[in-house]
């Protein structure tokens, strides 16, 4: 499919957009070091709230599953200023985007604020994360573009903080973790992505949450839940297809982030072929699904897959339909990090390689 | 070859049934003073499409719009669900599928069709 089919919002995504950068890191995690960082950017009632409750984070994603390293991050990533792993801005620019020569850079950051039970509690949470990433991540540095969170079980504040900080130029999508308990298609949703596409910000749902959604039950192992991971990537892809999003808001963007990227095509095989077969029970979804993933998804790398003759990954991607669908991400800091010299099988045609590491998310994302 | 396949007083209204014309197997459907005759063999995998069901088109045009139009003009497989358009064979999923139709007459109360 050629890019000029692909869907524009109002932010500038079309082919246009310069090709200059050779390496586009589409999920680091850069973030606050904890609740404190977050004091100066809430109103004094929730300062207070906070101060008085004790309250540090909403929820800790898997919190039974101890991830390998201490926060999950590589032993070499904890910063000498002690803060966590992405949240110490030198740090991280002199171990990872300088290092690594990194063009640009999506921040992903994973702290919770959406998923405070009180929906007020919650968007206080989201907009003093929201600030504090645009003035001391995005704003500070050229190379990092973000993601906002909101209170996306409360439409109305989510749309609300969409509208006062989605035209950022910074700002490039909407982040979501895909285990929330909840199928990020379903109808009382679409006001938010309408209001998501309507400024021109992408739908980047990533690894983790605080409800393990592990299909066939919880299991005993990290490793376990860390492979099944794709399970829930299956399920919001088929929802949000399903649900008719691209009906409700055609204009949508959706970045799957480090869900893995192999269970794709199959999955779309069968997807199609049950909507031969099921569609009157979804009569919005007029054209094959696979359409509509193709059209509107993008994946990210990393973890990428590794099987033991890496000619198999080639023939994965080449059975994903197009050469536009993949996306780089190293996840910096976390243990499971991918190289941006070896992640790649160096076998691919140097094209698809460059569309991965750069092209791809320089046009999916209108960086400049 | 015009060749006469049922009794017109035989051919219920809103129905379908199994007709035989040239050797071939085709379903005869009947809605109103319309009729329709199919190959009666899904291009998918082999059914005997004169045992599934006759329905609609679903013009949705938003989420939760399940309007049904064309009534009995839809013929859906009895196994997996595949739908052809009884007017022209079309299959409705897919412009590459299709079931072949025959042109379908009355005379003299009798129904004929040309295969």
């Amino acid at each position: 499919m050629s890019m000029a089919q692909q869907p524009v919002a109002a932010r500038d995504t079309s082919p246009s957009a310069n090709s200059k950068f050779q390496l586009v890191d589409c999920d680091m995690h850069a973030g606050i070091d904890s609740v404190e960082d977050l004091m100066d950017y809430l109103p004094d009632s929730w300062q207070h709230y906070i101060r008085e409750s004790g309250f540090r984070i909403p929820a800790v994603a898997g919190a039974g599953y101890p991830k390998m390293k201490p926060n999950a991050a590589r032993n070499d990533s904890h910063p000498p200023s002690g803060r966590v792993p992405g949240s110490d801005y030198d740090f991280l620019c002199k171990q990872h985007l300088d290092h690594w020569q990194i063009d640009r850079a999506i921040a992903t950051p994973i702290y919770p604020a959406d998923a405070a039970p009180n929906p007020d509690f919650s968007a206080a949470l989201c907009s003093a994360h929201n600030d504090y990433m645009i003035e001391n991540w995005y704003d500070k540095d050229e190379r990092i573009y973000g993601s906002i969170l909101v209170p996306y079980r409360s439409p109305d504040l989510a749309i609300r903080e969409i509208e006062r900080v989605g035209s950022h130029p910074k700002v490039v999508q909407v982040f979501l973790l895909a285990y929330n308990g909840v199928l990020y298609g379903q109808r009382q949703f679409h006001p938010i992505w309408q209001t998501a596409a309507k400024h021109g910000l992408a739908l980047a749902l990533h690894f983790g949450g605080p409800i393990p959604a592990q299909a066939g039950g919880p299991p005993s192992y990290y490793i376990e839940y860390h492979t099944n991971v794709s399970q829930a990537f299956m399920a919001h892809t088929v929802s949000l297809v399903c649900e008719g999003v691209f009906s409700s808001c055609p204009e949508l963007r959706v970045v799957l982030v480090e869900g893995g990227v192999s269970w794709l095509p199959p999955l779309l095989w069968r997807l199609d072929k049950n909507w031969r077969g099921c569609r009157m029970e979804i009569p919005w979804v007029k054209r094959p699904p696979s359409e509509y993933v193709r059209e509107h998804f993008k994946l990210t790398t990393q973890p990428i897959e590794e099987p033991d003759d890496p000619r198999h990954l080639a023939q994965i991607f080449d059975m994903l339909g197009n050469d536009a669908m993949l996306m780089f991400a190293t996840d910096y800091p976390h243990w499971d990090f991918d190289a941006p010299t070896k992640a790649l099988p160096s076998t691919l045609p140097p094209e698809l390689r460059q569309r991965i590491y750069s092209q791809n998310a320089t046009e999916f994302y209108g960086l400049r | 070859m015009r060749v006469p396949v049922a009794d017109l007083a035989d051919v219920v209204d809103g129905t379908m049934r199994e007709v035989h014309a040239g050797g071939r197997a085709l379903v005869l459907i009947r809605r109103g003073d319309e009729f329709f005759a199919v190959r009666n063999i899904c291009p998918h995998q082999g059914a005997p499409l004169c045992g599934g069901v006759l329905s609609g088109v679903r013009p949705s045009s938003s989420v939760g719009d399940y309007r049904l139009e064309r009534a009995g003009e839809i013929l859906r497989c009895p196994w997996h669900n595949w739908e052809f358009d009884v007017v022209n064979g079309q299959c409705l999923h897919s412009d590459k599928q299709r079931v072949a139709v025959y042109p379908v007459e009355v005379a003299d109360g009798q129904v004929f069709v040309t295969v």
